[in-house]
């Protein structure tokens, strides 16, 4: 397979790939390495996208080899390289210590250079995943406080406050990521999303902010929908929360949005998702795509509700 | 001065073999030879160190602040600004805060600019000695030759352009003396050096020139070398301030989406 064939099995998996889908990449392993190589951008791309995949299907030997040609072309002190043989090290560590080690190997190096952000980055995930929370938390803060243009730690940042139910300040930060990417339409159905929870986790349900927050939801969420059509996270969004709005606990006097357009929205979404899920059940073209676990969560949606 | 239809002169064919061939070629080899030289000159752009960083992204921040305050709520939006108005003010994010009352230093004495400065010579000096040595060959050797005859007529006003070197009033502008077909290779040879280095050569000198004309364009550099960060601090802050007009994106969403079904 030549090199854009291969660049382009890689680009078709999403973000998050299946245990299946990452054994299928990784078995590419031998005919990329076997790939002269042209030292062009898109081949060291492939590269990493391979690394990665090998770790997590557990193929060591060929993540050795693939970081050693990355460390042979761009050398062991650039940041990418380091980050990388720091994903390296975490995968193969076996033991708590080996983890408190790579994590000190971070730390040392971003003693001398503060500003390796590939590194840096590594330390707050590694930290966050040592459950050191709230040093993760900080970490990135100070991170921001560096950089305040880079989307991925603010999202990341939000996250953190959202598991440990800071809802405010995960709101801001997406708030924050919606700044540099104005049309980053799953961004605002997040923010739909830490809306609808944070209404949730108040108790006196039916009070003002409740309202408030389900309708500040909605609107997020509608706002994703018309970035993006037929975005599924979004439909369902919609529907949920027109739903709870529409139940009879929630007092009417707070709404600012009236009954009638609830409701209507609520059957737009309906339409959209009914379509969604038979059409992407019967492989349509146009639904090619739709992650299957979602659908199934749509169809339980609508199955609940009607 | 009438035009000489047809005009022929008599040339030696070995004017072709052994002067446009040579040129040509000559050419073609010190742009592949500096294409490589300036590579091996150019120093890597030396990493900034964290506060210039910061310096540099809190300014963007308030710029995208601005361009994209539509898509957060009013109440958000106030409190980023009343927050980035005064630490803008207070040049909370300024490399050396003290250094706002001080006149602008000297571009020569900054290090970083200098260092800019090195580069652009070294790149200077790239065009500047193979040419002069290529012109000096060319006027020793070849000054006054008339080498070839352009295949399609041209008016008069090229004359000056194809017959440098040659003082012939009469001579049909078609004829190119060798110190113009000097120049012609000098500037079109662009799609040359492209089709054998690839499209980001150092090789060739319109693109070289066009990068001096604005050095701070593909450098990290946010502030130019004679700009004061803390001034422009102060201009963001001030259009931050003035910002009155705000819409946020979601009111009236549910009836746009309404509308759209």
């Amino acid at each position: 397979m030549s090199l854009t064939n291969l660049l382009n099995r890689f680009k078709t998996v999403s973000a998050h790939p299946t245990p299946s889908e990452s054994l299928a990449l990784s078995q590419l392993a031998p005919s990329v390495l076997n790939l002269s190589i042209t030292d062009t951008p898109e081949q060291w791309v492939l590269y990493e996208s391979l690394l990665i995949s090998t770790l997590r299907t557990g193929d060591d030997t060929s993540a050795q080899l693939i970081l050693q040609r990355l460390a042979d072309r761009f050398g062991n002190d650039n940041a990418r390289i380091m980050a990388l043989q720091g994903i390296y090290d975490e995968c193969t560590a076996t033991n708590q210590a080996q983890l408190d080690e790579v994590l000190k190997n971070y730390t040392e190096v971003l003693k001398d250079d503060p500003t390796n952000i590939p590194v840096a980055k590594r330390r707050i995930t590694l930290l966050h995943h040592l459950s050191k929370k709230s040093e993760a938390i900080s970490a990135l803060t100070t991170l921001i406080d560096l950089n305040p243009t880079d989307a991925e730690s603010w999202a990341q940042l939000a996250q953190y406050y959202f598991e440990i139910s800071m809802y405010p300040q995960a709101i801001y930060c997406l708030e924050e990521v919606l700044l540099i990417l104005p049309n980053a339409y799953n961004t605002h159905a997040r923010l739909g999303e830490i809306h609808l929870v944070a209404a949730e986790s108040i108790n006196n349900s039916g009070s003002k902010e409740v309202v408030e927050k389900l309708e500040a939801s909605l609107r997020w969420y509608l706002r994703a929908v018309e970035l993006c059509d037929g975005y599924l996270r979004g439909y369902y969004g919609v529907k949920l929360v027109t739903g709870k709005l529409l139940d009879s606990k929630i007092s009417t006097a707070y709404r600012t949005i009236p009954e009638e357009k609830v409701n209507k929205l609520n059957s737009v979404a309906t339409v959209q998702l009914n379509d969604i899920v038979t059409g992407s059940e019967k492989g349509k073209k146009a639904f090619i795509g739709y992650d299957s676990a979602e659908v199934a969560a749509v169809k339980e949606l609508l199955e609940a509700t009607t | 001065m009438a035009q000489v239809v047809g005009q022929q002169i008599l040339r030696d064919p070995a004017l072709f073999y052994w002067i446009l061939f040579p040129i040509t070629i000559v050419m073609i080899l010190t742009g592949v030879l500096r294409h490589y030289a300036t590579l091996l000159l150019q120093s890597a752009p030396k990493p900034l160190e964290a506060k210039a960083i910061r310096e540099q992204k809190n300014y963007l921040h308030g710029l995208n602040l601005r361009t994209n305050a539509n898509q957060i709520p009013l109440s958000s939006f106030t409190s980023r600004k009343n927050y980035l108005v005064q630490a803008f003010q207070s040049g909370t994010f300024l490399k050396d805060p003290d250094a706002s009352n001080k006149p602008p230093a000297n571009p020569m004495s900054d290090p970083n600019g200098m260092e800019t400065m090195m580069n652009m010579m070294k790149g200077n000096m790239m065009m500047i000695v193979p040419q002069t040595v290529i012109m000096g060959w060319i006027n020793a050797f070849f000054s006054g030759f008339v080498i070839m005859k352009l295949p399609f007529p041209l008016t008069i006003r090229f004359k000056s352009m194809l017959q440098s070197g040659v003082m012939t009033r009469d001579m049909d502008v078609r004829w190119v003396s060798s110190l113009s077909w000097y120049f012609l290779c000098l500037f079109g040879l662009r799609p040359v050096f492209t089709f054998i280095l690839g499209n980001d050569n150092a090789a060739d000198q319109t693109m070289a020139q066009v990068q001096q004309m604005n050095p701070q364009a593909n450098t990290q550099q946010l502030f130019g070398p004679g700009q004061d960060p803390a001034k422009m601090y102060l201009a963001e802050a001030e259009n931050l301030e003035v910002m009155v007009q705000h819409e946020f994106v979601l009111d009236g969403i549910v009836d746009r989406i309404l509308a759209r079904v």
